[in-house]
């Protein structure tokens, strides 16, 4: 903790809290919506990718599944305020926990595999649970859920602003809750034992270490932050389908994108990752994309392209790269 | 009469048709620094794999300081007080040297700070102080190996697997090395050390096992093991 406050007072890491602060503002005052939702899409994939990455960068568990945590919490959100009238702020929360709970029931058939095999299961549970709650009656099938519009008096209550600038004070929230925990925890003894299964799990075994158990632990906190990623999403747009919150491609592969642009072996880095892929994928959708409509699938060649270039230039990320030059000492 | 810590009871293991370990039976008692030989192939690090729990054996058993602890799980044992280092070196490439083994001695220290002076030490004992901050993947062979042992070490381990440390060292290297080992032995730390380089092996142990295609053919003092007809068979052939 002692440690956190110090990067609290570093120049860098102040301005460009401040920046976060501020920019909603004055993206409402100047009247950019596309802007701050471009800034809230940062934050809500950042939020994301950083707990992708307890999995990833830290415990060696590449998922390309993540859509499933994520679509969870988006769809928890929702349930929670449309049956049981549950406000949004305590369904963000909600989300999570549920998003855990299935991360830890999806854990004991995952983690009997490894490596690419690992991967392989996670992308088909992603695609199992789109295509389960599209067949769901109970919440919405193919249509999904969508929220009601509420009066001004309960608005405060659903959690229904105008614009996107108030929600990206809530991400910004949530992202400060994740930092503290997860950097809490991976400079914690948990986050030693995550790094040593990630080098090399018969060690880390024969170090006393219970490494089922700390797979296990990586991969629920990873779920509960992702469940809070699709929470924002739900919170956001109002509405949920299963084809958006469990895309392979949106959610699953962007939020690792994300993290691999930024950079694996670093605490912050899936983070800037997310802030230099989403606003670059946002504007290719909003104008590039749509200037070639009938171009199918265009923005997945954008991604590739991005994918390649950072595998060329930047094989350790952002992050990474900075670290190797030189200009930054952690993070 | 010092008491019996390592047991090994009649423990067989087999890969497939092939016998790796056949009614091997041995005792190392407290305090004691033991050698086990034999040539390639003899079954000497699949039983440093049943003792530390990487393998299960079809038969018999393993009991340490009194607890059957056959078919536990790795960490469970390490955590009863055994550890081991592997003959082909596993640094945790990608971590200093110094958190390599912080890893270890987080397992009787939680705290990092506490950890990580621990690990200080241990460090010290087998030199690799000087390159604490070295990732473990630039350390040389010798240098692995001296981090495999450390590693080990900051688990406090009652009893301690050595797998082929000496390998690949020069004379002075291992000389070096066997006295630092000496040294921990004289602290208390029961040892079992597979080897191939026999002026390690030699001059560190007070009895040797001897195992040939996975059985014990022979048991005594380093130089009763080295005029036995039977080892000397083993190691290059029979003899007319």
């Amino acid at each position: 903790m002692r440690e956190l406050m110090r990067y609290a007072r570093n120049p860098v890491v102040v301005a460009v809290s401040a920046l976060l602060l501020a920019l909603p503002a004055i993206f409402s005052i100047t009247g950019q919506p596309f802007y701050a939702n471009m800034l809230f899409l940062s934050l809500m994939y950042g939020v994301a990718a950083l707990a992708w990455n307890l999995m990833q960068g830290y415990t060696g568990m590449f998922s390309l599944g993540h859509a499933a945590f994520f679509g969870v919490g988006a769809y928890t959100v929702m349930v929670a305020m449309l049956y049981y009238n549950v406000s949004p702020w305590i369904g963000i929360w909600l989300a999570g926990v549920m998003a855990a709970a299935v991360g830890f029931l999806l854990g004991f058939p995952l983690l009997r595999l490894r490596s690419h095999w690992f991967t392989l299961a996670t992308i088909a549970v992603g695609e199992i649970f789109k295509l389960a709650f599209a067949h769901w009656g109970y919440v919405g099938a193919a249509r999904g859920l969508q929220a009601p519009i509420v009066g001004p008096s309960k608005a405060l209550y659903y959690m229904q602003f105008t614009g996107p600038f108030v929600y990206v004070y809530v991400a910004l929230l949530v992202l400060l809750v994740e930092i503290v925990v997860l950097y809490r925890i991976v400079n914690s003894r948990t986050g030693y034992y995550f790094q040593t299964i990630r080098e090399d799990e018969i060690v880390a075994k024969t170090l006393g270490i219970d490494t089922f158990r700390y797979r296990m632990l990586s991969l629920v906190i990873s779920s509960f932050f992702t469940g809070l990623a699709g929470a924002l999403y739900a919170v956001r747009f109002h509405y949920v389908d299963p084809f958006a919150v469990f895309d392979l491609i949106t959610i699953s592969t962007y939020i690792s994108v994300a993290g691999i642009i930024g950079g694996i072996y670093s605490f912050i880095g899936p983070l800037v990752g997310a802030f230099i892929f989403v606003p670059a994928a946002e504007y290719v959708r909003v104008k590039i994309v749509s200037a070639f409509p009938r171009v199918f699938g265009l923005h997945v060649v954008v991604v590739g392209v991005i994918l390649l270039l950072i595998s060329l230039f930047l094989p350790e990320g952002v992050m990474g790269y900075l670290k190797r030059k030189g200009y930054i000492k952690t993070g | 009469m010092a008491e019996t810590l390592l047991r090994v009871e009649n423990v067989t293991k087999r890969f497939g048709g092939l016998v790796a370990l056949d009614n091997v039976s041995l005792e190392v008692l407290r305090g004691e620094r033991l050698g086990l030989i034999g040539p390639n192939g003899a079954g000497k690090t699949t039983l440093f794999n049943v003792i530390s729990g990487i393998y299960k054996p079809e038969k018999g058993r393993i009991v340490f300081k009194g607890v059957d602890i056959t078919g536990w799980p790795p960490h469970k044992i390490t955590r009863l007080g055994i550890a081991r280092t592997f003959q082909i070196v596993r640094p945790l490439s990608n971590l200093t040297v110094l958190d390599n083994v912080v890893v270890g001695a987080l397992l009787r220290e939680p705290d990092i700070s506490r950890a990580r002076e621990k690990a200080l030490e241990v460090l010290e004992t087998v030199g690799l102080y000087e390159k604490r901050n070295m990732l473990a993947k630039d350390l040389n062979l010798v240098e692995k190996k001296r981090l495999e042992v450390a590693r080990a070490l900051a688990t406090s381990p009652e009893l301690l697997l050595l797998d082929e440390v000496a390998a690949g060292l020069r004379p002075r290297e291992v000389d070096e090395l066997v006295g630092t080992l000496m040294e921990l032995s004289r602290k208390g730390i029961t040892m079992i050390m597979v080897e191939h380089v026999m002026r390690a092996v030699m001059n560190f142990a007070e009895r040797i096992v001897v195992l040939h295609f996975g059985r014990k053919i022979a048991e005594g003092t380093p130089k009763e093991v080295a005029n036995n007809p039977q080892v000397i068979e083993a190691y290059l052939g029979p003899q007319d």
